[in-house]
């Protein structure tokens, strides 16, 4: 489950964010994108999940090539810096909705939501409403919601930002527990060189 | 303190509501029902065909107005496109229309196989309320995060997933708002099946209409009268009890996006069905059977004098301004404070008493209860910008009940924390959030105050008449002039509620 | 009138919360001004009544509810405390009710009359090669079907007229009359509006049958866009045997308190004065039979010398009845 990046370049009201920008990440590795922001980092994300179209370059997931393809079809879970959770549904909708998408059965999907539920430690939080969670809570049920469809590629976008420091610290390695545990391989932007050594293998700075 | 101040926010809509409807209804009810058999009422015969009738195409209707209304709700809330506020003004206008010349205008460009049948009635209804769901879902659509959107596409949601797993369920509550309305539009809908329907079709609005007027029979037709209110009252309560979800997050990356191929198709079908019946009442004003002329324009602005038509265009006018602006001014601070204030439900199901009411039986109940000194109302020039005002309660409470629900709770308990009064907190916070809303509300009481006919056609008048009203005599006119005269004035009535209807949304969403 | 505890309450609510409107409303007369409630489409030429105030000194001021059965319906919830002090335009059809229940002081009087008959387009008839219908039994005849668009007769007053006459020409035969009507294929409209101009020939339908008034062809001719030949003749005819008589009439509100001044009102609308406004402008025939017709009446609008007609007393009577068989064979 590789994700290769080849000489991207992506430009908004005539101001170039990305010029031929190129990157590879290894199946199953984490890779950071550390950078000031405004550097370009969530325009990548979003080129990456299909949320923007690139004017140069192409995207491959697993070799394939998937820069014409839509972003439901891309197979890439994004954690977003808000969470944007679904605050009409609760925390075991949140998680299931993209199982619901793939027309899971009832029976997968309970059983999928409980397994990853339990790995970012929510499980007792199933039926709350998801506007009732603190900060650290709602951040793991993106992150399991994003997980649970076994994306090729998942992408986080500052995910520890704006956390009081005990609960960063503490998130940040349960973060790379759960990734390493998942085995998936996932793109992370940060503008913190510290969080992104411990929760990433690999670092890739962009100007 | 804060208690209070809910109180006393809601009493004006209430006292609205009291003096337009609930005690004439109830002094009507006290003199006519008693000395009546109920049961024999709804006996007779094609009284419990007109519930019926009534009951299926208001239903039938509402599916069908939501089923259609979505599609351009969506398209005008999230992009923006040259034109957008005019194609706002076009699927408002509709709503505002005197039935009388747009059931021409629509029998125009209806196939004259549909003529008169059920379709037509139901294509009309549609016509007439899609603005209802463009209004009540669209400011809410609009606040929508993109961020959602964009989550749940990652999530492997496709474009009909996107619509059907999250916009819906988002919207549901404004969904059900509007739906409720647009049932109890074409529930008690008059005009419409009186214009294009066959002569079978009757609704118990049209019962009532006959009972009371045609057969001098009050007490039968203030018994279906006062039941119709009751029954759709109930139905509201019962919607306001599902209505409780609550959403928070209001939209901060919702920047508007360019038409993509199928939202262009989307407003080119909108665009289209709108601007036909209106064209073809232009049409009608220019075209006199064989020819075109331009004495029914001339003859409506006075530059032309027919012996035997009196028109007095600048004062039907004036007079339908005033009375418009009477009833916003009433409608949209009542309605807005009796929201922002009051969660109760309640309050949603006696404001829509004014609006379930047959015009008829409203009439006559106000009638019969103002008829004394000091509170001799009848000629009052008061009372019909507040029976206007009345009718146009739901529709302001509605439109922002729908947004103000997602005004996020954060914002209201940070203000409270920092010591802020209610009232100031509502100036601050929630009316700046309010806007979309309140220009929705201001829209549709200048709506319906300027299209109303029934209320004000039954109540008694000093002042001239109001625009409908000239429009309706010019179609009781045989000849080519009083017919292309009543086109050109519903035409001009067309384009002043199209005019205010931009400039109210071109404030709100500047 | 009853006034029940909740009645005298529900006043004292509205004193309580709503005293702003007594002030805005409600201008109760002062002697030298009097009410006269009309129809909607009551439209007499503006300055109608200057003669009257130049005479009298007395102020007329109109106002307006409705059409004749919701203004009646009106009359008779208010009798003894009305509205307005006189009421113009109540007709035949509804007149008895309005006496019954007591609306007037003294008996009304007629002020105008006018018929409602069968109207056909010349040119359309011409272009199908059929001569024009003059009778109610001629619109059985094989060669009317599918022409003639009537009103519906619970819903339109023109429609309710037309039924009177077949009433009046047949008696109890009347509901065999409208079974071979229908059997020869009539359209039945809710409105006037609609059956004349949607379903007329004239205005783009396919019926050249209608029914309509004795006056319809002068207002045709007066109000023809572009105006027509000097001496052409009106576009449209009448069926002279097909017509019921409608009069108008106006009367004293019981429960006024100018009632000699209104008296002078009631003088005054059936004075040659006021009378000679009406045919040009409600297109109905002046009661005073002083008055000269206008050229157009005279010229355009056929004389109908023996319209059928009805006693208000039957048609108040049995009208319920009447409309009720008629809904059943017409409509259902």
């Amino acid at each position: 489950m590789s994700l290769s990046i080849r000489h991207l370049s992506f430009s908004y009201n005539e101001r170039e964010l990305l010029n031929n920008f190129s990157l590879e990440v290894a199946s199953g590795q984490t890779m950071a994108i550390v950078g000031p922001s405004g550097s370009g980092k969530s325009t990548l994300l979003r080129l990456t999940a299909g949320l923007l179209v690139a004017r140069q370059g192409e995207i491959l997931i697993n070799g394939i090539n998937v820069s014409a393809t839509p972003t439901h079809l891309r197979s890439v879970g994004l954690v977003f810096q808000d969470n944007q959770l679904f605050t009409h549904l609760n925390v075991f909708n949140n998680v299931a909705f993209g199982l619901k998408m793939a027309h899971q059965s009832r029976s997968a999907i309970a059983a999928r939501c409980e397994e990853l539920l339990n790995l970012v430690g929510l499980t007792e939080h199933s039926q709350q409403s998801v506007s009732t969670l603190s900060g650290g809570q709602a951040k793991r049920v993106a992150l399991a919601r994003a997980l649970a469809p076994k994306p090729q590629v998942l992408l986080l976008d500052e995910p520890l930002t704006g956390l009081d420091d005990e609960l960063h610290d503490r998130l940040a390695t349960d973060l790379r527990q759960i990734l390493q545990t998942s085995k998936t391989t996932a793109l992370l932007v940060t503008h913190d060189l510290a969080e992104a050594r411990t929760i990433a293998d690999a670092i890739t700075h962009i100007q | 303190m804060s208690k209070l101040w809910t109180r006393l926010a809601s009493a004006p809509a209430l006292v609205v509501v009291a003096v337009s409807t609930a005690i004439p209804l109830l002094a009507i009810s006290i003199q006519h029902i008693a000395s009546v058999d109920i049961f024999a009422v709804w006996q007779r015969p094609g009284v419990a065909e007109a519930l019926f009738f009534s009951l299926w195409q208001g239903m039938l209707s509402t599916v069908l107005t939501l089923a259609f209304g979505l599609f351009p709700t969506w398209v005008l809330a999230r992009y923006q496109f040259a034109g957008r506020s005019i194609l706002v003004a076009l699927v408002t206008v509709p709503f505002v229309l005197p039935t009388i010349a747009v059931g021409a205008a629509f029998l125009a460009v209806l196939p004259t196989s549909l003529h008169r049948t059920t379709w037509a009635i139901l294509l009309a209804h549609i016509f007439f309320n899609i603005s209802v769901v463009v209004r009540t879902v669209g400011p809410l659509w609009r606040s929508v995060d993109q961020g959602l959107i964009e989550s749940a596409q990652t999530l492997g949601a496709s474009p009909a997933q996107v619509y059907r797993h999250l916009l819906l369920p988002i919207a549901r509550p404004a969904i059900i708002s509007a739906g409720s309305l647009i049932f109890v539009m074409c529930f008690t809908s008059y005009g419409i099946i009186r214009i294009l329907g066959g002569p079978g079709l009757a609704t118990l609005d049209i019962e009532i209409y006959r009972r009371a007027v045609q057969l001098g029979d009050i007490s039968g037709a203030t018994v279906l009268g006062i039941t119709q209110t009751f029954c759709i009252a109930c139905a509201f309560a019962w919607w306001s009890r599902s209505q409780g979800a609550q959403f928070s997050k209001i939209g901060d990356r919702n920047s508007a996006r360019a038409l993509n191929r199928s939202s262009r198709i989307i407003v080119f079908l909108t665009a289209a069905a709108f601007t036909a019946p209106l064209g073809a009442l232009i049409f009608s004003s220019l075209h006199t059977r064989d020819s075109w002329s331009l004495t029914g324009w001339k003859v409506l602005f006075g530059l032309q004098d027919i012996r035997g038509l009196d028109i007095d265009l600048p004062s039907s006018l004036a007079t339908s301004l005033v009375y418009a602006l009477a009833a916003t001014a009433i409608a949209v601070p009542v309605g807005m404070a009796a929201t922002a204030f009051a969660r109760r439900h309640w309050i949603h199901t006696a404001v829509v008493l004014p609006l379930s009411t047959s015009p008829v039986v409203l009439g006559l109940a106000i009638l019969i209860t103002y008829d004394r000194a000091p509170f001799d109302f009848r000629s009052s020039r008061l009372l019909i910008p507040l029976v206007h005002a009345a009718i146009a309660l739901p529709f302001v409470m509605r439109a922002t009940i729908a947004i103000g629900n997602v005004i996020p709770s954060d914002l209201r308990h940070a203000a409270a924390t920092l010591g802020a009064s209610p009232w100031r907190r509502w100036l601050n916070i929630d009316l700046p959030l309010l806007r979309p809303a309140l220009a929705t509300g201001v829209a549709f009481s200048l709506a319906m105050s300027l299209g109303e006919f029934g209320a004000t056609s039954f109540l008694t008048r000093r002042d001239s008449s109001t625009l409908p009203i000239s429009i309706a005599n010019l179609f009781s006119r045989a000849g080519d002039i009083p017919r292309s005269t009543g086109m050109a004035a519903a035409t001009l009535l067309i384009f002043i509620t199209g005019l205010l209807v931009v400039s109210v949304d071109r404030r709100s969403y500047s | 009138m009853k006034h029940s505890l909740a009645h005298k309450t529900s006043r004292l609510v509205i004193a309580l919360t709503f005293v702003g409107l007594t002030a805005c409303g409600s201008d109760s007369p002062k002697t030298q001004e009097l009410t006269l409630l009309a129809y909607e489409s009551f439209t007499p030429p503006a300055g109608a009544f200057d003669a009257f105030t130049a005479q009298t000194g007395i102020k007329v001021t109109i106002a307006l509810s409705g059409d004749a059965g919701e203004m009646v319906a009106k009359a008779s919830l208010t009798a003894g405390n009305p509205e307005g002090d006189v009421m113009w335009g109540v007709d035949n059809t509804f007149i008895s009710r309005a006496t019954d229940s007591e609306v007037f002081d003294g008996e009304p009087v007629a002020v105008d009359y006018g018929d409602v008959c069968v109207n056909y387009d010349i040119a359309a008839l011409a272009e199908r090669g059929i001569d024009a219908p003059q009778t109610l039994d001629d619109l059985l005849s094989s060669q009317y079907a599918s022409m003639l668009v009537i009103e519906n007769a619970t819903t339109s007053s023109p429609g309710l007229a037309f039924l009177l006459a077949t009433i009046a020409a047949f008696g109890d035969d009347w509901p065999n009359y409208w079974r071979k009507l229908i059997d020869n294929d009539v359209l039945i409209v809710n409105s006037w509006s609609d059956a004349y101009y949607t379903s007329f020939t004239r205005y783009g339908g396919d019926r050249p049958l209608v029914v309509s008034y004795a006056t319809s062809p002068p207002a045709e001719v007066i109000f023809a866009d572009p105006p027509m030949a000097q001496d052409a003749p009106a576009p449209t005819g009448v069926a002279t045997e097909t017509c019921f008589r409608q009069t108008e009439y106006a009367g004293i509100l019981r429960g006024t308190n100018y009632p000699a001044e209104s008296q002078l009102l009631i003088d005054y609308l059936i004075s040659k004065d006021f009378q000679t406004l009406l045919p040009e402008s409600l297109f109905v025939y002046p009661i005073n039979a002083d008055v000269e017709l206008p050229e157009s009446f005279i010229k355009y609008a056929p004389q109908i010398s023996q319209p059928f007609t009805l006693a208000s007393k039957d048609i108040a009577t049995y009208r319920e009845v009447w409309l009720e068989q008629w809904s059943d064979i017409a409509l259902r």
